[in-house]
């Protein structure tokens, strides 16, 4: 009784990504799946769960579920023994509320209705969540979404649960309590596959560790788990206060997501030619106060940039001052080539001079995109999509540059060149970066400024925790 | 009545004013959805919202029929009187369908009440979740092109191009979802709220449209 893949190779029409791959995951176990963005790990995720290559992808070999070849079963047959949560928390739910979600879950595989509530109380309690099902989705976080996510798969009663890179979009707290849960389910008798940019937390709960390497899958030996292992460190940040030369200045600064007001009377400013990072827990607001300083979310009180009341100027010549990196990467793209993308903001760029041909060229290859100029860019993965997304607009280069979670679901090698692309950038051309991130183990050498974003407010901070 | 049923008697209603030339039948159905609404705690906002859309066209109707119909001054008046409050009619009955019938409740019901198939239901359940979504992502389109030096205006192509290259994505996500969460086609489902056509509601859909004919039958002496 097992999931089990055997002589799989996994990839596009032109490129095999993965090849030859064997697993098995038993009940009981936790599988730890690492390695670079691109590599092929959501395609192979999808394969084991039979959603590929129904919907894409090139698949060879077998992958069975007790037995049985998952590619052959119907759905609903299907999701009772092994199921999914995807990368993308907000795009998994196709109703309004979560009790709507559940419920339609259960419908599809003919659950007794009269015992429908009570095993959504049991799910939603099981993940923490038990008085969430009036809930709105389109209000929630995005760990609150992965743990509805969650209850979803034990309500379906699935045996096996594939999460690809769940915590992406999760900060560190909410990741903590999710790992908690998986490693009780794990001793429950689920088997997880889980795959992720960051190992740390895993170490207790996982009971293999695989690693992409190449085209291929290598195990990990447990006497070499602890070389990925780190202590968290403490470094001081360089900035000093209060803030001297400013570019955006707030008094009596009050915002609302939807009805729930997220900040109040916050008065602050916001260092310029400088990095700020923003930290804080997930559905604090973090996102929300990011599109107040991009002008695509409305404030109350005074927000002003370089002095000028940021409502009060033209959307057109705001932009030309500001610009956002969007969490989700395809919201920043225009054109359909990777080319295409990268000649318009060339063409566009406040700092053409530094960003000439050779500069750029330097640049993608350092990301390691330079042989995805003819593709989609809706066809790249996720972490090549976020790494394009960000370049176009430090090709960009307005004077202050807004990032949104830019090391989300990245790589230890492409957060090093990521990182090292930012810092370049923002020295030799003077910017100002507000970002957002909840990863500060690689980045923490960036921020001149921390600012911690709780339910009291904005404080600034005299240190980064890794 | 159940909201297939309310679909029902909304449909044969327009059918039957669509046929039908009383002014006085239509102001009663107008008058009829209008309480209906209050009754339903519609707020009063929402319905001056309605007259207020409604008065434009309702009134440009009359004025047309009323100075360009091609008959007798008097069946110019009758016709004018009957167009646009057939037209408010329509729109009252449009919008107390809409404000007491909520989306998720009448596509289960259809499907349960009428066999309308799964895969039509839920895929028009999800594309109504991605509508504020939908707006969100015009406005971010938008904000992204001035970022990037280029002017995209609500006319330009390019921004529903794009809008549209989005809701594929979305599309194709929400699928694989659904797919993942057990969601089969044509196989049988069970159903957690058990919408039955009442019997009551048949009784009331029957009054209804039977004190409509007598209006319409009486109407022929008024």
């Amino acid at each position: 009784m097992a999931l089990s893949a055997q002589n799989l190779t996994v990839g596009y029409p032109d490129r095999p990504v993965l090849e030859g791959v064997n697993l098995t995951l038993n009940k009981g176990d936790l599988i730890l799946l690492m390695g670079p963005s691109g590599s092929g790990k959501s395609t192979l995720l999808k394969t084991l769960v039979g959603l590929y290559p129904k919907y894409g992808g090139v698949v060879s070999g077998d992958v069975t579920v007790d037995g049985q070849p998952v590619a052959d079963m119907l759905a609903n047959h299907r999701a009772q023994a092994v199921t999914m949560l995807f990368q993308q928390p907000d795009q998994q739910f196709a109703m309004p509320t979560v009790n709507e979600e559940l419920v339609f879950a259960l419908e599809n595989i003919e659950y007794e209705p009269e015992k429908m509530a009570a095993r959504i109380d049991w799910a939603l309690k099981t993940v923490g969540l038990p008085d969430f099902g009036p809930r709105q989705l389109a209000t929630l976080s995005g760990g609150e979404l992965q743990k509805i996510a969650l209850a979803e798969t034990l309500a379906l009663g699935a045996d096996y649960l594939i999460l690809d890179e769940p915590f992406a979009a999760v900060d560190a707290k909410s990741r903590q309590s999710l790992q908690v849960l998986l490693g009780n389910l794990v001793k429950d008798g689920f088997g997880i596959i889980i795959s992720d940019h960051d190992f740390d937390g895993y170490q207790e709960i996982m009971t293999d560790f695989y690693q992409v390497k190449g085209s291929a899958l290598v195990p990990v030996e447990p006497g070499d788990w602890t070389d990925y292992a780190k202590p968290s460190q403490t470094h001081p940040v360089p900035g000093t206060l209060p803030v001297q030369s400013t570019i955006f200045e707030q008094e009596q600064l009050s915002l609302k997501n939807g009805d729930q007001v997220i900040l109040t009377d916050s008065d602050l400013s916001w260092a310029k030619q400088r990095v700020t990072l923003i930290t804080g827990p997930n559905g604090v607001g973090k996102s929300s106060l990011l599109r107040v300083l991009a002008k695509l979310h409305p404030y109350q009180g005074q927000l002003k940039l370089a002095g000028q009341e940021v409502h009060k100027i033209r959307s057109r010549t705001y932009y030309h001052q500001v610009g956002l990196v969007f969490q989700n990467p395809r919201d920043q793209f225009l054109n359909v080539t990777v080319d295409d993308e990268l000649q318009q903001v060339q063409r566009a760029s406040y700092q053409a001079d530094y960003w000439d041909a050779k500069q750029v060229e330097q640049a993608v290859g350092r990301l390691g995109l330079a042989d995805c100029g003819q593709q989609s860019v809706y066809q790249l993965s996720g972490g090549q999509q976020k790494k394009l997304a960000l370049l176009l607009m430090l090709i960009m280069a307005p004077p202050v540059l807004l990032l949104d979670e830019p090391f989300a679901g990245l790589d230890q090698d492409s957060l090093i060149q990521v990182r090292d692309l930012i810092q370049e950038a923002q020295q030799d051309l003077g910017l100002t970066i507000i970002m957002i991130s909840h990863q500060t183990e690689v980045i923490w050498s960036l921020v001149d400024y921390h600012l911690a974003f709780s339910r009291a407010g904005l404080t600034y901070q005299g240190e980064v925790v890794s | 009545m159940n909201a297939s049923q309310k679909l029902i008697l909304v449909l044969l209603l327009s059918l039957e004013l669509a046929f039908t030339q009383s002014a006085i039948l239509n102001l009663m159905v107008v008058g009829a959805c209008l309480v209906a609404m209050v009754v339903a705690r519609v707020s009063w906002r929402r319905l001056l919202f309605y007259l207020g859309v409604a008065a434009i066209p309702v009134l440009g109707t009359f004025l047309s029929f009323w100075f360009y119909g091609s008959g007798s001054a008097a069946s110019n008046g009758h016709i004018a009187w009957v167009m646009s409050t057939r037209l408010l009619a329509f729109i009252s009955l449009g919008a107390w369908f809409a404000q007491t019938v909520n989306p998720y409740v009448l596509m289960t019901a259809l499907e349960q009440n009428f066999k309308l198939s799964p895969t039509f239901v839920y895929g028009i359940l999800g594309a109504l979740n991605f509508l504020p979504k939908f707006k969100t992502a015009l406005k971010n389109v938008l904000a992204v092109a001035q970022m990037r030096g280029q002017s995209l205006h609500v006319w330009s192509p390019a921004l529903y191009a794009k809008a549209l290259i989005q809701s594929l994505a979305w599309s194709e996500n929400l699928a694989q979802a659904m797919t993942a969460h057990g969601f089969q086609e044509g196989a049988p489902r069970t159903h957690f709220r058990q919408d039955r056509l009442p019997l009551l509601g048949w009784l009331i859909l029957a009054l209804i449209l039977v004190l409509v004919q007598l209006a319409v039958f009486r109407g022929h002496w008024w």
